[in-house]
């Protein structure tokens, strides 16, 4: 039985021990949740890009950018049959409200909802992207309007003693500044996939610009991207640290055709004349000597900022791209984006479930711990199933040993570290997983099981381990045993 | 505050080195020296301008813009760590401040290397221990005095802590704070600036890096409405070094203006540097007067006694019966001296006192607060409040030690007020006005530009010779022991995250017990070591200042003592000459009192212009 379905018999049991109680309701919902997408969490400080990032994750301009801080609200955006739009208030009614695109992005309007009764709107979006995790839009950190700041904590459950909501989040930075790390830590610190930094990654977004623009921001940037990842402060928060050029890739992703002409006809400029405008915004947008309009110089420095001009018009001039096609494909490989969406699909994606049923587990307990006011018995019953269903599953454990491996509190010499990173690769085979290619034969990858679960034995059973260390230990031998077991039971099954 | 009268100042600054010179040719150098120096400060008073604001802002960027010249590391990744002075001088030089094995040593070193010292990867977490790194530049712009800080920004990981720059601020004639055009002010930011403008109110805010945003004048505006809000606005001038890097690159005035530098140029101008000026050229004219008093009385003297040796006589007597009184007031036994050295003896103890007991409420608070600590944020929130609470108390330490040193020095002007104040120096008719020989304040004592701290001996601190003189004291006196505890980020109070967790069970309990039991002792170590070294450093700049206070009263003296030496020793030479000789000297001296007849004059006319 797997770990989903395991949960799910749990889920049935405490369904028959709250039944007929408002607490069914809450069952359902933790059983709901099991089963749906990934909740992912795009969070990060106020005009870090979030909103873009997000729109360039989902392909179209669905959430709205401006230069002011814009998302107010804590917004989910899923797929679903139609298009639409409601608000779930914090007393959990739920409301459609109407909505129209401006360019494209989303204008919501609230009618006669005060915005402060607003727990979350949630924008069901036919789309593909959208298919395997439900992406959420949240309001800057550290903004000056401490209401914005407020709902984001709020959401994401910092300092209040409930499990977050969202299984995963994308944290954006421009740098790591001291506040990102300690909400990172905070983050961990509340989420249900106990307290570990394999359910966050960092993106050093508006990579562009901490590069100023220059032709080789992103190379700058990626350097960067890799000494926060070499950082012990930031291991212990985050897996990977990767830069996306965030209006680049919402850009290359909904270039129209007019963009191309437009872009195609600045690239013909004299050469004097584009030096001076792509050396600023103002240059650009406000010069007199060109032949595009200043509305149209204006809404493409919105679109591409004056990297993506200045990258375009010398891709263009170079001949390498002509079409919207070509350009769209080119601002995509550039901005990074990519690396991203590698990232969820091989992260994210293989872990989602083992996340979902760790967070159901947990609220599960919760619901034990509020069943004990009025029920003792059946939260006794209900708290000793988590506790069974905890305890056995090996994903769980694998989980945990990669928090304890990854945050640092346990370090591992060299080829320890190297036996842990290849064990727990996603999506590794079973001879992959021992160190050896998926075509090894059955009778190698079983000694090298048996040869591997005695030497983290023996590791375990070292007296100076402290509980942390020899918990990994313990796992590592139990991943080896899982492999054994695997191939000899698939020997069994093929039969003698 | 009044714009100064530029020209006027200039004016005063002139004649008051012509005085020098006419001093100097009066066998005066010792009023020479002073004057001259004086009167070089009234053009280029050190004028102390710190550029401020959280990490990768372009603060580096903008120094450079301004000066003209990439002397300050910038880089898309590293961030300054070490507060940097950019002074001017005649070549590109270097120089590193530092402890080695607990000595300070300066080190001059190559301008091509400062960013081994500066950023955070040639110096990771100032392992080479690092005061203060000083750069000199010949630029036209620092040509007038003004010394540019680069300050290791906040916010970062690895970056100093905003504690560190809040301690030095109060040192600080103006801030340039920092933000650049990608948004608008964070909440940290506004906090930082709060707590900087409560240190130095005289602030302007450079939003950075126009060139990269479209939207800069939305954010501009958006700012202006923060910034207006409380306690009065700030001038909000947005700049791009980029453009003005470029600008001089292509020699294109149009770009230039567009980079916005030379409208915050003007503005650094009119806000910091003036008003400096203003004050140091008062200062100038207050020592100018009374160097001419001193300088009339010996020729005045000897022309009396050359008209009628009977008048020399008497002014022989005259002059050394003054002698005689100054003379007493030289030597260690003097009854100044002994003022100074229970004063600063009161001053220590108040000091010492003061900042124990600051530091024990700090610490028994934070005590108080360990116990009600639950989640991740509120540790490390707790551990920078101890740490800026900490910075403040250093921080106001020192500056009660300013206080209380300018208080000595009127306390002795006062005593020496009664001890010579009936000597008249002959000849010249007044009394002494001994206010004239030791200027302590500035001619303008009304002078709000300081805001809270209007009032303190900190207006004439800063305003007089001392911005640059006061910063280099805080270098060296802000042990580097404190400013690296100080900057250390933020205080470790103990791994405060893993018990913010939802569960909390019951071995945690116990870890929670021990944790905050350790967070006690770590707090109370970190308590002990800065006042281990501050306490050091207290008296050491104690005995610093009482011997400047007592150098420079003795300087005073025996310039007042050479006057009525010079006053004997002309009168007697006059009674001895002979009719030819009388009426060579006669002349001679009659055009000298003339020339000083007519200083005196250009210097009232100036004085009345200036103000």
């Amino acid at each position: 039985m797997n770990v989903v379905d395991q949960v799910l018999a749990l889920c049935d049991v405490a369904g028959e021990l709250v039944e007929g109680t408002a607490r069914a309701d809450e069952v359902e919902r933790i059983r709901a949740r099991l089963q749906g997408p990934l909740r992912v969490a795009i969070a990060g400080r106020v005009k870090a890009g979030k909103s873009t990032l997000l729109n360039a994750l989902v392909g179209e301009r669905i959430a709205a950018t401006d230069a002011g801080e814009c998302t107010t609200l804590v917004t989910w955006f899923q797929d679903g049959p139609t298009y639409d739009v409601r608000a779930v208030t914090k007393s959990g009614a739920s409301q459609t409200l109407a909505f129209r695109r401006v360019d494209g992005a989303l204008s919501i309007d609230l009618g006669s909802i005060d915005p402060q009764s607003i727990a979350r709107l949630v924008v069901t979006w036919p789309s593909s992207a959208l298919r395997d995790i439900t992406l959420i839009d949240t309001p800057g950190l550290a903004s000056i309007n401490d209401d914005n700041s407020l709902r984001t904590r709020e959401f994401l459950a910092i300092g209040d003693d409930r499990p977050s909501d969202a299984d995963a989040v994308i944290y954006l930075m421009r740098h790591l500044h001291r506040r990102d790390a300690e909400f990172l830590g905070a983050f961990l610190d509340r989420t249900v996939a106990a307290s570990s930094p394999i359910n966050a990654v960092a993106v050093l977004s508006r990579a562009d610009e901490i590069g100023a623009c220059r032709s080789d921001a992103m190379t700058s940037a990626r350097r960067i991207a890799d000494r926060y990842q070499n950082d012990a402060t930031v291991q212990s928060l985050c897996t990977n640290v990767i830069p996306v050029a965030g209006l680049v890739a919402e850009t290359g992703l909904t270039l129209r055709e007019q963009e191309a002409a437009a872009l195609r006809l600045l690239a013909t400029t004299p050469d004097e004349v584009l030096d001076r405008m792509l050396l600023s915004a103002d240059g650009f947008c406000e010069t007199m000597s060109s032949d595009l309009t200043v509305e149209l110089r204006r809404d493409l420095f919105d679109r591409l900022g004056l990297f993506g001009l200045r990258l375009l018009v010398r891709e263009i001039q170079d001949g390498r791209s002509t079409t919207a096609a070509e350009m769209s494909a080119y601002l995509v490989a550039v901005s990074g984006l990519t690396d991203i969406r590698a990232l969820i699909a091989e992260r994210f994606l293989p872990r989602a479930r083992v996340l979902q049923s760790r967070a159901a587990l947990a609220a599960l307990r919760g619901l034990a711990r509020s069943l004990g006011v009025e029920d003792v018995a059946a939260a006794l019953r209900l708290e000793a199933e988590v506790e069974r269903v905890e305890s056995s599953v090996l994903e769980f454990s694998q989980l945990r040993l990669q928090h304890l491996v990854l945050s640092g509190i346990v370090a591992l010499s060299t080829d320890q570290r190297v036996d842990v990173d290849t064990m727990l690769r996603p999506g590794a085979s079973v001879g992959e997983r021992v160190g050896l290619t998926t075509n090894t034969a059955a009778a190698s990858i079983t000694a090298a099981a048996l040869e591997a679960i005695d030497r983290w034995r023996t590791f375990a059973a070292e007296p100076l381990n402290d509980s942390a260390r020899a918990e990994v230990c313990e796992v590592m031998a139990r991943c080896y045993e899982a492999v054994y077991a695997e191939i000899t039971g698939a020997q069994r099954r093929a039969g003698p | 505050m009044p714009v100064t009268n530029t020209s006027a100042a200039a004016d005063l600054a002139r004649v008051t080195a012509a005085i020098a010179d006419a001093a100097v040719t009066l066998g005066r150098s010792d009023l020479g020296a002073r004057l001259s120096a004086a009167s070089s400060r009234a053009t280029r008073p050190a004028t102390v301008v710190c550029v401020v604001g959280e990490f990768k802002q372009g603060k580096s960027s903008l120094v450079n813009a301004l000066i003209g010249d990439a002397l300050c590391p910038v880089d898309d990744d590293l961030a300054t760590s070490v507060i940097t002075l950019v002074y001017h001088g005649p070549e590109i030089s270097a120089q590193v401040r530092r402890r080695r094995a607990g000595e300070l040593v300066v080190e001059s070193i190559d301008p091509a290397t400062i960013a081994d010292w500066v950023t955070e990867s040639g110096n990771p977490a100032n392992e080479k221990a690092v005061e203060r790194v000083d750069i000199a530049t010949p630029s036209e712009l620092l040509a007038h005095g003004l010394v540019l800080v680069d300050t290791p920004g906040m916010g970062g990981l690895g970056a100093g802590h905003a504690a560190a720059t809040l301690a030095f601020l109060p040192f600080a004639d103006g801030l340039i704070f920092v933000s650049d055009a990608s948004s608008e002010l964070s909440e940290p930011e506004i906090t930082f600036l709060t707590q900087a403008r409560e240190a130095c109110p005289n602030v302007m805010m450079a939003l950075t890096r126009t060139d990269l945003y479209g939207h800069w004048r939305e954010i501009e505006a958006r700012n202006r409405r923060y910034l207006g809000e409380g306690n009065g606005a700030a001038t909000i001038l947005p700049v791009s070094s980029a453009l003005r890097v470029a600008a001089e690159q292509r020699g294109d005035i149009d770009l230039d203006a567009q980079s916005g530098i030379p409208e915050l140029l003007a503005e650094l101008d009119r806000q910091i540097v003036a008003p400096a000026k203003r004050i140091a050229v008062g200062r100038a004219a207050i020592e100018a007067v009374g160097s001419l008093d001193q300088l009339d009385s010996s020729v005045a003297a000897e022309l009396a006694a050359l008209d009628d040796p009977a008048r020399g006589a008497a002014i022989v007597a005259e002059a050394s019966a003054a002698q005689q009184r100054i003379e007493h007031l030289r030597g260690p036994g003097s009854r100044w001296t002994t003022v100074v050295g229970d004063r600063i003896a009161d001053l220590s103890n108040d000091v010492n006192f003061q900042f124990r007991d600051a530091m024990r409420h700090i610490v028994r608070s934070v005590e108080e607060q360990i116990e009600q600590l639950k989640t991740a944020e509120q540790w490390d929130e707790l551990g920078r409040r101890l740490q800026t609470g900490v910075a403040t108390t250093v921080a106001d330490a020192f500056t009660r030690i300013e206080t209380g040193a300018t208080g000595i020095r009127d306390a002795v002007l006062d005593l020496l007020a009664d001890d010579i104040g009936e000597i008249r120096l002959p000849s010249v008719g007044s009394p002494l006005d001994v206010t004239t020989l030791w200027s302590s304040k500035p001619i303008e004592i009304n002078s709000t530009r300081h805001g809270k701290v209007a009032g303190t001996a900190l207006t004439g601190l800063r305003g007089a010779q001392s911005g640059i003189m006061m910063f280099g004291m805080m270098g060296q006196f802000m042990p580097a022991g404190v400013a690296v505890l100080l900057a250390s980020n933020p205080v470790t109070l103990g791994l405060g995250a893993v018990f913010g967790g939802y569960q909390l069970m019951e071995g945690q309990k116990r870890k929670v017990a021990q944790r905050r039991q350790q967070a006690r002792v770590n707090a109370r170590q970190f308590s002990d070591d800065v006042q281990f070294e501050v306490s050091n450093t207290i008296g050491e700049l104690l005995r610093t200042i009482q011997r400047a206070i007592r150098d420079e009263f003795a300087d005073r003296i025996a310039e007042l003592h050479r006057t009525c030496a010079d006053t004997i020793r002309a009168a007697n030479e006059a009674i001895t000459l002979d009719a030819a000789g009388r009426a060579r000297r006669s002349g001679e001296l009659q055009a000298s009192l003339q020339q000083l007849a007519q200083h005196r004059a250009n210097l009232s006319v100036a004085i009345e212009a200036f103000q």
